[in-house]
């Protein structure tokens, strides 16, 4: 029992991670109908610049979503500006293909720069646990969690209360009658690319906490991030969270249960039922 | 000088040309009418003023100033609202929440609020439904949630596309009823509709649009007395059993 409840209590944890890291995904999907194929590349770059700023300033982790934030902003909207925008007219499969493309450049710079070594880091906080009754919490894990659901806290309000939220999912809805209402729809592209990048980048920097990181990275968690958004909805915020949590008790359960091995076939599986069920729904 | 003037507009639409030079007008405080058959220009018309279609060639000036090649946010920052055919609300959002973003373009000028309850008070069935999510409107409510948003820009014109399409005779009678309304009230109509009729009745000046051309023109009674408006449009030559050129 008691097993149990520390398997879905760590799976819940694991879930608003992956939640985080996935919404990205699901928001420049919605506003601008493209598949982020370099979701992946943004999750990679945000582990790596955490680890960086550790390895050489012992910068925490936390510190450096200051950083990552901002900084996956920036490249997400000139990602969008320079090389997605020129294509906004041509069919989604060279969006698709152009995103792949961005995706290999930066895991072969990664390579160049940092090597194909396993990076991982450790802070005070790395190896401590919280004792709940009979449960025993990860306090990184906790901390994540933490900031995942902080973040998507804001990013609901930004959403609902402001102008350029507003603006975002008029766009995502209608997107000649965002226009026609005087929003100004190629800046709101470039916005929504650099907000799913901001979000992919800072989600590094937390899944840096339990993570090692290799330039491979991207590929396993860009999985899991489909996954949970074709789950949850593709833009809706809270079936994104449920997909997510869903997806890390269902992995940890098989962890546990059957093999660690089997951990990372789940989000495969879910997927493709998800997909398949989709399907048949549309049929 | 007229509030919007257009001048040998020419648009092509998927490599064909849509319209074949198309001049007009509309003054102040005026409705006027755009009529014509389905692929006879009207929607292209309206699309090319709010940088849809952008023209081959023409001239398109509005308040004296030419906003051929001004962005969608430019030409609604000018002044200039479109209520496109279909309502085309965003479902998903709150019936204020449209209405709040219809004021995108004039955010940082005069206040939201005043005009959120002007909005709410010529279409008073908004405030019912303000908290209610759009995509559950009916009809009626959502065009006039579409004319509610683009009163929300404050313009001086606003364009109308098909604002009756689908809707029971009752509403009909309320989206006329809301036009007037809104002319009383000092804002220009650009009026596309295929109820002909109604529209002849309630505009001052009328176009009619045929193969990309406009064809002919005049005030609303002329047209609404011309044999072969009536011919085309009306599909009977005298007024019998249409309750609308009674009075």
């Amino acid at each position: 029992m008691v097993d149990l409840l520390s398997v879905l209590a760590s799976g819940i944890l694991v879930g608003t991670v992956y939640a985080y890291m996935a919404y990205g995904l699901g928001l420049i999907y919605g506003v601008l109908r493209v598949v982020n194929l370099a979701h992946g590349a943004f999750l990679t770059l945000g582990v790596y610049v955490t680890w960086w700023l550790n390895a050489t300033f012992g910068m925490d982790p936390l510190v450096s979503i200051l950083i990552t934030v901002p900084l996956g902003f920036a490249l997400g909207a000139t990602v969008e500006r320079t090389l997605v925008f020129r294509l906004r007219d041509s069919p989604p499969v060279t969006t698709l293909l152009l995103l792949f493309g961005v995706w290999l450049i930066v895991r072969n710079a990664l390579y160049l720069i940092f090597g194909g070594a396993d990076r991982s880091l450790l802070t005070s906080y790395s190896l401590e646990s919280l004792a709940l009754g009979p449960l025993t919490l990860s306090i990184p894990r906790l901390i994540v969690s933490a900031f995942s659901l902080l973040g998507f806290v804001a990013l609901a309000l930004m959403l609902k209360r402001t102008w350029s939220g507003l603006a975002l999912r008029a766009v995502a809805q209608d997107r000649e009658a965002a226009a026609l209402s005087g929003v100004p729809v190629n800046r709101v592209w470039a916005v929504a690319f650099g907000i799913g990048s901001a979000l992919a980048m800072s989600a590094g920097s937390l899944m840096s906490l339990f993570y090692s990181v290799t330039p491979e990275f991207g590929a396993r968690f860009l999985l899991k991030s489909f996954c949970v958004v074709v789950l949850g909805g593709l833009t809706n915020i809270g079936g994104i969270l449920v997909a997510g949590i869903g997806l890390g008790i269902a992995e940890d359960l098989t962890a546990f249960y059957i093999h660690t091995g089997y951990r990372d076939v789940v989000s495969f599986l879910v997927l493709t039922a998800a997909l398949v069920m989709r399907r048949a729904d549309a049929d | 000088m007229s509030l919007l003037e257009i001048h040998d507009l020419k648009v092509h639409r998927g490599g064909v040309p849509a319209l074949r030079g198309v001049t007009f007008e509309v003054d102040r405080r005026e409705v006027v009418a755009l009529l014509g058959a389905n692929g006879a220009g009207k929607t292209t018309t309206l699309r090319a003023i709010s940088d849809l279609s952008r023209p081959e060639s023409g001239e398109i000036r509005f308040d004296g100033k030419s906003i051929v090649g001004a962005s969608s946010t430019r030409v609604v920052e000018a002044g200039i609202a479109h209520v496109p055919e279909g309502s085309r609300i965003w479902p998903e959002m709150t019936v204020v929440e449209n209405l709040r973003l219809g004021a995108y373009a004039v955010r940082r000028k005069g206040s939201p609020i005043e005009r959120l309850n002007a909005v709410f008070e010529l279409l008073p069935r908004l405030a019912e439904r303000a908290g209610q999510l759009a995509g559950t409107l009916s009809g009626g409510e959502r065009q006039m949630a579409a004319i509610g948003r683009a009163l929300m820009a404050s313009p001086k014109l606003l364009l109308m596309d098909e604002p009756s399409l689908g809707l029971s005779p009752r509403v009909v009678d309320t989206v006329f009823d809301t036009i007037q309304q809104i002319r009383r009230d000092g804002v220009a109509v650009l009026l596309v509709e295929q109820n002909v009729v109604r529209a002849l009745e309630i505009a001052e000046r009328a176009y009619v649009l045929e193969g990309g051309r406009i064809v002919r023109q005049g005030s609303g009674e002329e047209l609404l007395d011309d044999p072969e408006v009536r011919q085309a449009y009306l599909g009977r030559t005298a007024g019998a059993g249409s309750p609308g050129t009674e009075g």
